[in-house]
Order: structure tokens, then sequence, then C-alpha cells
């Protein structure tokens, strides 16, 4: 997708927006815990932090330098930012593993916090798995 | 897909309100998906159309009814956007850039 902001430039009015939203894993921060996506078991109103889903960052850091790229080219300027958690909801280990695969397939989960999330939905049937991911929106104009 | 519930809090939808201003705008959504996020701004703006390189996608947005007359969707590369030049108010990477 290295073209792909390069191509939305093109087909924006000047002055036109570009909005990206996207996982927010900063390295700088050295923080690995922030940076990965925490999976939660919710039964009524009980939430329980159970495991981690870890990746490698490369592509949110590739993003990164294509958006420096085309502002040092003097293609857009950045504008508002802001960071919050999208959280995604399944019903069932099964549809958890299915979206998984499908979205976040280079991600893992630690054999621990795997048997921890099988566990735990062992004694609570009806618990609903939470996905927690740090999302950053930022807004960039078109010059 | 039943049983999977995503950001049904719409924090997503909030912050962009917040952010973003959408009044008229002709949009395109880049990487649109199943157009969960074109369904979810389809009040604000005058029309959109959502590229994505899956055509399964592509097919479940296209079934959404709620977008009828003021959105379409196609596939495509969006190294290579089958547009013209200064076609769109705005665009839109979500989880996509």
């Amino acid at each position: 997708m290295g073209h792909a902001l390069h191509e939305a430039c093109r087909v924006l009015k000047p002055g036109g927006r570009v909005v990206d939203i996207r996982p927010y894993f900063p390295a700088s921060l050295g923080n690995r815990r922030h940076a990965r996506q925490q999976v939660y078991c919710q039964v009524a109103h009980e939430v329980n932090q159970v495991a981690t889903l870890a990746r490698e960052y490369v592509d949110f850091h590739f993003a990164d330098r294509v958006v420096a790229e085309a502002v040092a080219g003097r293609e857009i300027v950045t504008g508002a930012r802001t960071v919050f958690v999208f959280r995604h909801y399944f019903d069932s280990l099964e549809l958890f593993d299915r979206c998984r695969a499908m979205w976040w397939d280079k991600a893992h989960i630690p054999v621990a916090d795997r048997r921890l999330l099988e566990r735990t939905l062992g004694r609570h049937p009806s618990a609903v798995i939470r996905v927690d991911t740090p999302v950053q929106l930022q807004v960039l104009t078109k010059i | 897909m039943k049983g999977v519930r995503v950001d049904p809090e719409r924090r997503e939808t909030r912050i962009i309100r917040r952010h973003v201003p959408f009044d008229g705008a002709r949009v395109l959504d880049i990487g649109c998906g199943d157009g969960r996020l074109s369904n979810r701004i389809r009040g604000w703006i005058d029309s959109i159309v959502g590229v994505d390189l899956t055509g399964e996608d592509v097919g479940r947005a296209h079934a959404r009814k709620r977008l009828e007359g003021i959105a379409r969707f196609a596939v495509a590369d969006a190294s290579c956007l089958p547009f013209h030049d200064r076609s769109f108010d705005l665009a839109l990477f979500s989880w996509s850039l």
C-alpha cells in the first residue's frame, strides 16, 4: 500500500482531507504492553484481562514512513491527531479465532494466555471476548 | 458476522465526527471492507465511493440497503485508483494505509 496515500492525494481536490485511522503501536514508547492488543473476558459487569495479541510492528511503521515522506514532499500537511481505544466483541472462542485469522493473521497469542482464555471461557460459557486495540486518527490535508 | 460486534460503542464514529468536516463531502473510502464505516457516516455526506481489493467484502458492502442511492462500491487497487484527479473532498483509510 506504499503508493495508496499518493494516489489518494491525486484524486483529492486541493485542500481535501485524508483521514488515516489505524492501530497505534508506537515502538518509541518502549512499552510493549501498551503496544499490544489486550484481550478481555466479560461476564455481566465483570471484566478480566486474560491475554494479549502480539505482532510485529513493521507494517504500521511503514505507514508512518509513508506519511512522513508525503509531508516532507509537501504533498500533505498534518492536522488533528488523537488516540482512542477501538473494541471488538466476540460471542465465542470460535468466532474470535475465525476473525483473528482474517483480521490479525500476523498476531500471535502466547500459549499461557491462550490457556487462560480457554479456562476462563470454560468456567463462564456465556462470557464475551473483548479485544481492545489502541487506534490513532490523524487528519492530513492535501496542499 | 453474527456474534461479532465491531466498535458497537461507536467511538470511532464520534471521534471522526469531532475532527473531520464531512458536511456535503464527496468521500472515497479506501479499503472499505464490508462498508462498515461508510454505513456509519452515511448521514453526514453527499456521496461515498468505497474500494477494496476483496470482491467478497465489496459484495457485502453492496448489500447494505441503507447505503442505496448515496454509495457505490468497486473492487480496485488503492495504488492505482480508477478515478479522475481532484474528484473527491475526503479520503478515508480505516485500518488500510
